[in-house]
């Protein structure tokens, strides 16, 4: 059975503006199990992407834990943290944010090179993974301005991926992408995590939804419910039909 | 108008950080050229307008009353342009006095407080004390360098005696009261001047003072009347005979030297302050154009024209030009009353400055046309920008085609070559930098060269002022002693060397100008030469680089010089700096002397002692063995100390006010520039962050983005400084006679001056970095 890697225990997160609160996400219990594939789902506001980052150390919760591999992230500094992410975590983001005063390949290597200083033995392991995103090889010394929206966020997964990290986080990592290529990262993420890698996606959309072994329900800050697949193997009509029905049930 | 104002407020409003900035850079370039301007302008008036308030003479002549004739008097009464002609018997000769406890040779006169004395009148500055027998009035100067104060015993000797006073008084004294001229008078109770006289009677002597109508002949007046009396051949023994003659124009050099000196400094240095204040305005120009291109291409969209919005980059600059312009002045005149004190320590000028509208208004002009020629030419690029491009964000320059610093292929730390790729992408920031580090490195290497020289080693700078420094100089009282005495010097084992050495005045193509007599000049330890070589023939001169000017002679051309009725043609061997007499000096061979005057014999001798060697000792022991045979007997180093210490701090002042001022343009320019990359860089600071980069590492990363180019900047301008202080202290000195220097250059000061900037960049790099930390990686994704 798999173990657990990610654990909160009634996490918390409230944003202050102006003497006003508004509490996000409301105790949260949840896992992550290694090798799954996690899709959290919700409305507009429902604390989604809340939730991601703050799983992912990038925002601190306001109350709560958040213990990963055994230790409470959630009492981590800001510095502490960014070691955790940079060991750990590897992100996708739906506007991708590569730096645009760097080649794709050196957008991959800044990130790789805060783990492993060989850079002989890194570029070798971004070619490996671009190979493996299929971005042609001349892509690869040009710009973020300079290749296409999908192309971009392929080199945004390898930057992701360079470091082997236990948790791939994304954010609508299809959000601003067209059909084709939002179809073609969605088939890289299953394949990451076909690998044995813990993926972690928030997503709008229920075709990317799809592709989860596990759906969470998030709505006013707090968990309504999962619904739980197989391992995703190809476009299948039944698992459609249970998640649009588990939606349905959830109030999408 | 309410448009651009509009504009205007707004640039300024969300710009805060960097006006203020700006503000303080303007500001400290108007105090300094504010500074500079006054000192330059209204110093020398005040000191002209001062004297021409107490009467003072514009020519003195002080000569043995023994030579002293009714002719002379009526010469001096009769010449042209004279306007008031005054004579005085005072008691006058060589003797020694004490600055801060130094014994300082120099010439001392005594004059009676009870005669009348219609040109500069003993005038009291401060409290004081009737005089009675046993005190004394001294010139201002005592109190100021000399470090006197009323009620101190002052202690003289003159002609081998020694005198002790009490001091009641300190005189505002124009010609009679300058350091360099080491010329002295005191006043004392009529009782005490006729014992005096009949103490001394050798050294009674008649005071002239004329005062002409055009104060710039006081020169002139004094030539024509050596040559009328002392060069003809009804006097003989020449040499014999004691004469000191002192223009106002020579005191005015003297007294005015280091604040024009000061001032032409801090001048210059307000123009590079100028310079990089608009470096950076051309900078911040081009950058906000380039931030808000989208802004531009809204408001022309909108229908405000190219006029509109560049006039609204000109209000901005130009009013925080404006009120740099005016606070500096506000700073200038903070700042002026300390300096004015500094200064008065020197020139023992009692100077309170007033404000000088005039010279305000220059400042601040100077300023605003200087920032408002850069604001219009830097935004000039505005008005070919059609709306559509801007909203477009056209112009903003796509030069990350290259990949400058592939991270695969470079070499290095992860950090330094992030931030190699960072440099390459942010050249023209880089450039600015640079140029601003080697300017100001070059300035305070420069400066602190000065300082070191004038302050600390001040064998060279004590050697281009005041010439040949010996450890000990003798004066007999019978100069056919002279050559017995060197012999016996030569046998001292405490005694490296010793040779006659002395100056006389020789008629020269019409000028009266000071020779040096030496037998060898190879033997001085000075070296006075800069082009050709020293006289070594009784028929060879070398002259002072602006005397040579003023006569358009050159090596290989002749010079006639007329003494005591010989007349002789002399080649000029080699050209030579020393500022006494206004650079209106020569040197010369005892031989080549003795062709126009065979009775010549030195009188003086200077003493270089071995290694170890006290100047005091040797002065003692001489005197022991030798008994009564000297006039005078002069430590030399006591005098170049009681006489230059107050340089040294002057330098000191001028030398620390520009390192402070260096220290906050390195300041102000790194915090504007990384300001705008910390901005500019925000969301790639954010994905850096997210990705796991720690606040350190990026402060690092961006801090070592300039180092670089910071190291650079120091390297050259350091290196500038360090080669290039000698030039520049003898540019500044030229006015007074100065060609050429070979000042040394202080390595270690250098090294450590120039390893210091770069460490002091650095922090303040890693501080203004300390900015990255409010940027969290949350806020960019949730943005």
């Amino acid at each position: 059975m798999a173990s657990a890697i990610l654990t909160t225990e009634k996490l918390c997160k409230t944003f202050s503006n102006d003497g006003l609160q508004q509490h996000v996400l409301k105790n949260i219990d949840m896992e992550i199990t290694t090798g799954e594939f996690t899709v959290i789902m919700g409305p507009s506001g429902a604390g989604k992407s809340t939730l991601l980052y703050a799983l992912s150390g990038m925002d601190k919760p306001t109350l709560g834990k958040i213990i990963f591999d055994g230790r409470d992230i959630s009492q981590l500094s800001t510095d502490g943290l960014a070691v955790f992410r940079r060991k750990n975590c590897g992100f996708v983001f739906q506007q991708i944010y590569l730096m645009d005063t760097m080649s794709l390949m050196d957008n991959v290597l800044a990130a790789g090179l805060l783990v492993n200083k060989n850079k002989k033995e890194l570029a070798r392991r971004a070619v490996s993974l671009f190979d493996q995103t299929g971005l042609a090889r001349e892509q690869w010394s040009k710009f973020p301005s300079q290749v296409s929206g999908g192309e971009a966020q392929r080199a945004g997964i390898v930057r992701a991926l360079i470091n082997d990290p236990a948790i791939l986080f994304a954010d609508e990592p299809t959000g601003s992408l067209n059909s084709a290529a939002g179809t073609s990262v969605l088939d890289i993420l299953s394949e990451v995590n076909r690998k044995g890698r813990s993926v972690v996606m928030v997503t709008h959309d229920v075709r990317s939804a799809l592709r989860g072994d596990r759906i969470v329900y998030l709505k006013d800050g707090a968990l309504r419910g999962e619904c739980k697949f197989e391992k995703y193997t190809g476009d299948d009509a039944r698992r459609n039909e249970t998640l649009l029905a588990f939606l349905k049930d959830m109030g999408w | 108008m309410e448009k651009i104002k509009t504009l205007t407020i707004a640039n300024i409003r969300k710009n805060k950080g960097a006006s203020v900035s700006l503000l303080i850079l303007t500001m400290i370039a108007a105090a300094l050229l504010n500074i500079g301007l006054v000192l330059y302008v209204d110093f020398g008036a005040y000191f002209d307008a001062r004297a021409e308030q107490l009467n003072a003479p514009h020519s003195t002549i002080l000569q043995s009353g023994s030579i002293s004739t009714d002719e002379q008097e009526e010469y001096l009464r009769e010449y042209p342009g004279v306007e008031e002609f005054e004579k005085q018997q005072v008691i006058a000769g060589y003797g020694d006095y004490y600055m801060n406890g130094s014994k300082a040779p120099g010439i001392i006169i005594f004059a009676d407080a009870e005669n009348e004395q219609r040109m500069n009148p003993p005038q009291l500055i401060g409290k004081s004390l009737p005089l009675d027998g046993g005190s004394v009035y001294v010139p201002y100067l005592m109190k100021t360098a000399g470090g006197y104060a009323l009620g101190d015993s002052f202690n003289v000797n003159l002609a081998e005696k020694e005198l002790h006073f009490t001091i009641a008084g300190f005189t505002e004294e124009v010609t009679y009261g300058a350091i360099m001229n080491t010329i002295y008078r005191f006043y004392v109770s009529g009782d005490r001047y006729e014992r005096l006289s009949a103490e001394f009677p050798g050294q009674r002597c008649c005071l002239q003072s004329v005062r002409l109508e055009d104060s710039g002949l006081g020169t002139q007046i004094q030539l024509d009347y050596a040559r009328e009396f002392f060069y003809s051949e009804h006097i003989e023994e020449a040499s014999s005979l004691f004469i000191e003659s002192i223009s106002y124009n020579a005191v005015k050099t003297s007294r005015t030297f280091i604040p024009t000196i000061t001032s032409v400094i801090v001048i210059a240095f307000s123009a590079i302050l100028l310079l990089i204040s608009l470096i950076v305005i051309r900078f911040r120009v081009i950058n906000s154009i380039e931030e808000g291109m989208t802004n531009i291409g809204v408001l022309k969209a909108m229908g405000y024209g190219s006029r509109t919005i560049m006039a609204s980059i000109l209000a901005q600059f130009g009013g925080i030009a404006a009120a740099g312009g005016i606070t500096g002045i506000v700073l200038s005149r903070l700042v002026l009353p300390a300096l004015a004190e500094v200064l008065g320590a020197q020139s023992a000028v009692i100077w309170t400055p007033s404000f000088n509208f005039g010279l305000a208004a220059v400042t601040v002009i100077i300023i605003l046309a200087a920032v408002a020629l850069i604001s219009f030419a830097a935004s000039r690029r505005i008005r070919g920008l059609q709306p559509l491009t801007a909203l477009r964000q056209g112009m903003r320059p796509h030069n990350f085609r290259k990949n400058r610093a592939p991270l695969d292929r470079a070499h290095g730390p992860a950090p330094v070559v992030l931030a190699l790729k960072q440099l390459l992408n942010n050249k023209r920031q880089a450039v600015m930098i640079a140029m601003i580090i080697a300017i100001v490195s070059f300035t305070s290497v420069a400066a602190m060269s000065i300082y070191y020289n004038v302050g600390v080693e001040t064998d060279e700078f004590v050697s281009v002022v005041a010439g040949e420094v010996p450890d000990a100089g003798l004066m007999l009282k019978d100069r056919e002693e002279t050559d017995r005495l060197i012999g016996k010097l030569a046998e001292r084992p405490d005694v490296r060397k010793a040779f006659g050495y002395q100056n006389v005045n020789l008629l020269t193509e019409g000028y009266n100008v000071a020779a040096f007599i030496a037998r060898d000049f190879d033997a001085l330890d000075d070296t006075m030469l800069y082009e050709g070589r020293y006289p070594k023939y009784d028929n060879e001169v070398a002259l002072n680089g602006l005397l040579a000017e003023t006569l358009g002679k050159n090596i290989g051309d002749s010079v006639t010089v007329k003494q005591g009725g010989a007349e002789k043609e002399f080649l000029v061997t080699g050209i030579i700096q020393l500022m006494q007499n206004e650079g209106v000096n020569m040197i010369m061979t005892y031989d080549g002397l003795l062709s126009v005057q065979d009775d010549y014999r030195f009188d003086q001798i200077y003493v270089y002692l071995g290694e170890g060697a006290s100047p005091k000792d040797f002065i003692a022991d001489i005197k022991k063995s030798e008994g009564d045979i000297f006039s005078s007997t002069v430590d030399m180093g006591e005098l170049v100390d009681a006489q230059f210490s107050s340089y040294g701090g002057i330098f000191a002042v001028v030398a620390v006010g520009v390192l402070a001022v260096t220290a906050v343009v390195v300041a102000l320019a790194l915090y504007l520039v990384i300001r705008t990359i910390i901005i500019r860089r925000k969301r790639e600071l954010g994905i850096q962050k997210a990705l796991g980069y720690t606040t350190l590492q990026l402060m690092l990363q961006t801090a070592f983005i300039f180092m670089p180019i910071v190291a650079v900047g120091v390297a050259a301008g350091g290196l500038a400084g360090y080669f290039g202080f000698n030039p520049l202290f003898a540019a500044l000195t030229h006015s007074v006679g100065i060609i050429e220097t070979h000042l040394p250059s202080p390595t270690a000061w250098t090294v450590s001056a120039c390893l210091a900037l770069v460490a002091f960049a650095y922090l303040m790099s890693m501080l203004i970095s300390g900015r990255i930390r409010k940027i969290s990686p949350y806020t960019l994704v949730s943005e």
